[in-house]
């Protein structure tokens, strides 16, 4: 063993262009490809650490109008405390509610966005976390209860025990009763503080869909059966709670361990698990990894092509086929192990990017454990089969007649792969820059598509208390003083937010002509500030504020109930009459991504979560301080909270452009693996050649005749290549891109430069080798061995 | 030891049959030290290659102490160069990237040897060769003569019961040469049958029987 490592070794020294060129290439492609497991690893590890993870489920809801399908993963409060008594199946059952940050007061300390979840006392039956201090049978019976996490304790209390000590939510004064260890971050939900249901007033009776619902099944529980019977008794709830509705309903049950990555609800208690995306990542890693491994079937060929000889001689001396298909495995073995070790020290410096990439704490420590050395066993084995088998079969079957006969040259070249390697690998470079291209075009083709609405320098302050409401009017004069400011508005919802859903019909109309709606509830001044376009009528006045007689409606929802100009106007939402007393045009509040619904805008609420401000320039700390002063003097324990609603906007865009550069990471390395590979190749083909070259050259051929019939040979590879490359190409992203409601039309143009750009690297790369070659004396070459 | 009957080797060149070797009929006996000569593409070395296993012939019966050798299977031939077959090279053929001591020891893993006995081997192959202070040097920094001594002791390390020479001396100067033959001669003493080819008539001398090669045909010297 030790004696073929030391030959090996020598070979590789030997071929150290191939070996450097296939290491880096491997080296990478197992980066990749290590990355992709970690993150697929971690994506796949959700929940597993609940004890019973795999006997807790959660209700769903499927809320039914029309084509139209929302899928929640809230229930009513009766699923809980209603039906799951009457199943005995379900060994517990919770449910958590939870509320958007909120301030908490510990003695004289302040601490800001902390998570918080109310929960049944169940809580900690359904899920069995482990305590630090107290215990999790009464933790959360009592309602001036609750339950905090240990990062919490311990940046409050240090390492006290904190039982018993007092704090302060709002204005709610509660005393803790344990403290739990932190959940990880592979948990689909996660809290700082847990507060019993009874805490929050009115909460355990609220009659919507308000409530994440888990069940903790008995063991052995016929799950089929169970879901069967459960569901559809919770079916009858839902249509007995919203029979007012215009609307069906269904319900589905799903097991924890799924929820991350696969639950069909349409959001979730954490940013739910991109299954398509993942599955993105992986085919760009295994693209890369696969180049790097056809480079070494490519250039492990052309080592064995040198070493002829070697292998000729093995035979004569007793080799027997197979001891040398196992010597050529062998290499390859070898040769990926450096690679995989170099793979690790290159993770180390691109992981924490990746990490900040995909958002995701993962850690290189991973690879250390009994599964990730498997894995890498795997990798290793795996890729040095497919790198090493085929040359080890072509090369192996060479005969020492072909070496005592002294032609090597052009021994077995017609059984050699190294044409359709290249189409092959140039085919994927054509296909991944059109996808990047396309990508790219349509991200800033759906940025620049008018939104209908004007966003420059508009921000928007909110996180205010619930009775800020009542200052709206010295608010607003106030903001309007200072300078920067040019205009006020305010509102429940805003741009960007999601609006609120309602059913709505012309006045008069039957029951079931009633359609629904999506609502935003501004103050009069939003249309203004917001520079909505007007169809026709006109925007709220101030004196409308308040009043639920008069809306005004978007385009499609004018469209959709028939309204015009010259039409009736009265609309019923609420079952008395409305007024439309305009039209805007269709603006794009989530972006440019999403079909815009029809939508309404009412003034008929006074209570607002936004101040929308246009500034005439951009945000100083300046003025940001006047406003947030102006702010506290109405709501003096006001922590500031804005966001640019541009930047809101662009928000909607990241899942593109992350695709983009995860698209545009895997061209670019791919397209430098596969040249790095082809310049390896022909220079060792060249060398070969460099004899005959310069032999003809004395004989007065010229050197650009040479060069134009290699670089014809490497036109056709590529022609070819796109040929193959351009249905596939087309094909995948036309089905991208009709994803979109709103997307550019495939690009010939695009296309044409997918092809022509990399055909001018390669050319150029390829040429100046040649040249440089070409143009040496050449007596040097007739001379070279 | 060697009986070939009616040997004919040809190459399909454009659609006509190219002949090398033409109805050739030779035996060998155990022990012999023949010397094949002849002008250059006569196809001596063709037919050594096919006496070697390295080639086949076209046409005829070549027979291996009694076994026939058309058809052979790839494990029987690997068999025969493992222990019955040793070759040297006109341009030596060792293998560049291993030393002198890991050249002779090759075919003897091959051959399956235990490490212990392949030390004792190569050992006594060092110091007959007078290589001992060689053995960690690599081809390249050695002379002619000294690496055809290495490709000798690789050919006879394995114990062959024969030993195929293809023009030994064709890159030495005539002192080397000699010192090759007169080892050739002491492994024929020794038991090993030798078939050589050369263009030397000194050396062919060497041997105790002589066929020229002319145009494929054989033609024994008496
Ligand atoms: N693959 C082949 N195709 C055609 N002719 C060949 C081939 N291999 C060898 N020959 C011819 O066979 C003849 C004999 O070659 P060889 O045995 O090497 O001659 P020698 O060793 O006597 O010089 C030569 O004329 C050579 O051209
Ligand atoms: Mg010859």
């Amino acid at each position: 063993m030790l004696k073929h490592l030391k030959f090996t070794l020598r070979i590789f020294v030997k071929s150290r262009l191939i070996i450097v060129t296939n290491t880096i290439g491997m080296s990478i492609g197992f980066a990749v490809c290590i990355l992709l497991w970690l993150y697929v690893s971690y994506e796949t590890s959700y929940d597993k650490h609940f004890e019973n993870s795999d006997r807790i489920v959660r209700l769903n809801t499927t809320w039914i109008e029309g084509n139209n399908n929302e899928f929640l993963p809230i229930s009513l409060r009766k699923a809980h405390t209603e039906l799951a008594p009457q199943f005995p199946e379900i060994e517990a059952s919770v449910q958590v509610f939870q509320m958007w940050t909120s301030q908490i007061k510990i003695e004289t300390l302040l601490f800001a966005g902390n998570k918080m979840l109310y929960a049944d006392s169940t809580f900690f039956k359904v899920f069995k976390i482990p305590f630090v201090y107290g215990s999790p049978q009464n933790a959360l019976l009592n309602s001036k209860s609750v339950v905090i996490a240990e990062s919490l304790s311990q940046k409050v209390f240090g390492n006290i025990n904190p039982i018993g000590k007092i704090i302060v939510i709002d204005t709610k004064v509660l005393t803790i009763s344990g403290v739990t260890k932190d959940l990880p971050a592979t948990s689909h939900f996660t809290y700082q503080v847990i507060l019993p249901m009874q805490a929050y007033d009115n909460l355990m009776y609220l009659g919507g869909l308000e409530f994440f619902t888990y069940f903790l099944l008995a063991p052995n529980t016929n799950i089929n059966a169970f879901y069967n019977k459960f569901n559809s008794k919770h079916k009858e709830l839902l249509q007995d709670r919203f029979s007012d509705f215009n609307a069906t309903f269904d319900s589905f049950i799903e097991p924890l361990l799924d929820l991350h990555l696969y639950t069909k609800s349409d959001f979730d208690l954490s940013p739910k698990g991109d299954v398509k995306k993942n599955i993105l990542v992986a085919v760009i890693a295994l693209i890369i990894l696969l180049m790097a491994t056809v480079n070494c079937i490519n250039l492990f060929i052309v080592m064995g092509q040198n070493r002829i000889k070697e292998l000729g001689m093995r035979k004569v001396i007793g080799a027997s086929i197979s001891s040398l298909k196992k010597q050529l495995l062998y290499e390859s073995l070898l040769q990926n192990l450096i690679a995989i070790i170099v793979s690790v020290g290159l993770l180390t410096v691109i992981l924490p990017i990746f990490n900040s990439f995909v958002q995701r704490p993962l850690l290189i420590s991973s690879i250390f454990t009994l599964s990730g050395f498997f894995t890498l066993l795997s990798f290793w084995i795996v890729t040095s089969i497919m790198s090493g088998a085929y040359p080890a079969y072509v090369l192996s079957k060479s005969t020492a007649i072909d070496v005592l006969k002294n032609n090597n040259a052009n021994t077995n070249s017609k059984r050699m792969l190294t044409p359709s390697i290249v189409i092959f690998q140039f085919a994927i470079v054509v296909f991944l820059l059109f996808s990047l291209l396309t990508v790219r075009y349509q991200l800033e083709f759906l940025k620049k598509k008018p939104l209908g609405l004007n966003l420059h320098n508009v921000v928007s302050f909110t996180n205010f208390n619930r009775d800020i409401y009542l200052h709206s009017q010295s608010i607003e004069s106030q903001l309007l003083e200072i300078p920067e400011v040019e205009d006020v508005a305010f509102s429940l919802h805003t741009i960007g937010s999601g609006p609120s859903g309602q059913g709505i019909k012309l006045y008069g109309a039957s029951d079931d002509a009633g359609k629904s709606i999506d609502e935003y509830r501004v103050y009069p001044g939003f249309c203004k500030l917001y520079k909505f376009e007007l169809q026709w009528g006109r925007f709220f006045r101030p004196d409308e504020l308040g009043k639920d007689d008069v809306i005004i409606l978007n385009e499609s929802a004018a469209d959709m109930l028939g309204i015009d100009e010259h039409s009736e106007k009265i609309v019923d939402m609420f079952d008395f009459p409305m007024r439309v007393i305009g039209v805007v045009s269709d603006f794009m509040h989530q972006g440019a991504k999403s079909k815009v619904n029809p939508m309404e805008l009412s003034c008929r609420g006074l209570r607002f979560w936004n101040i929308n401000i246009r500034l005439n320039s951009n945000l100083s700390e300046n003025t940001r301080k006047k406003i947030v002063n102006i702010i506290k003097e109405h709501d003096p324990d006001y922590v500031p909270k804005y966001q640019f609603i541009n930047d809101i906007i662009n928000g909607f865009y990241d899942n593109e452009s992350q695709v983009m550069r995860i698209v545009g990471f895997g061209s670019i390395v791919a397209i430098l693996i596969s040249l790095m590979g082809l310049l390896a190749l022909t220079i060792y083909q060249l060398k070969k050649r460099m004899k005959e070259l310069a032999i003809r050259r004395i004989m007065g051929a010229s050197s650009i005749n040479i060069l134009v019939s290699l670089i014809k040979k490497l036109l056709k590879q590529l022609i070819w290549a796109s040929l193959l490359a351009t249905p596939i190409a087309l094909w995948v992203m036309s089905y991208w891109l009709n994803g979109y409601p709103y997307h550019i039309q495939i690009s010939y143009l695009i296309l044409l430069l997918s092809i022509i750009l990399p055909v001018l690297l390669t050319l150029i790369t390829v040429g100046w080798l040649l040249l440089r070659v070409a143009n040496k004396n050449p007596i040097e070459n007739v001379t070279y061995k | 030891m060697i009986n070939l009957k009616e040997i004919n080797k040809y190459y399909e060149v454009k659609k006509q049959r190219s002949f090398v070797l033409k109805s050739v009929n030779l035996t060998i006996k155990e022990g012999e030290f023949v010397s094949i000569m002849g002008p250059s593409g006569a196809g001596k070395s063709t037919l050594l290659n096919i006496i070697g296993l390295l080639d086949e012939p076209s046409e005829g019966e070549y027979r291996f102490y009694d076994d026939s050798m058309s058809n052979i299977k790839e494990k029987k031939k690997v068999d025969y160069h493992r222990n019955h077959i040793g070759f040297i090279f006109q341009a030596y053929h060792l293998i560049e990237e291993m030393t002198v001591y890991e050249n002779i020891e090759t075919p003897l893993i091959y051959k399956g040897i235990k490490n212990r006995e392949r030390k004792t081997i190569i050992a006594n192959l060092l110091e007959q060769f007078n290589l001992g202070d060689k053995k960690d040097l690599f081809p390249s920094q050695l002379s002619g003569g000294q690496q055809q001594l290495v490709g000798i002791a690789r050919a006879v390390a394995g114990k062959p019961k024969l030993l195929l020479a293809d023009e030994p001396t064709g890159n030495l100067h005539t002192d080397q040469g000699i010192m090759i033959m007169d080892l050739l001669k002491k492994l024929n003493a020794e038991g090993i049958t030798i078939i050589q080819v050369t263009h030397n008539k000194e050396f062919a001398k060497y041997g105790n029987r002589i066929i020229n090669l002319v145009d494929g045909l054989v033609e024994e010297e008496k």
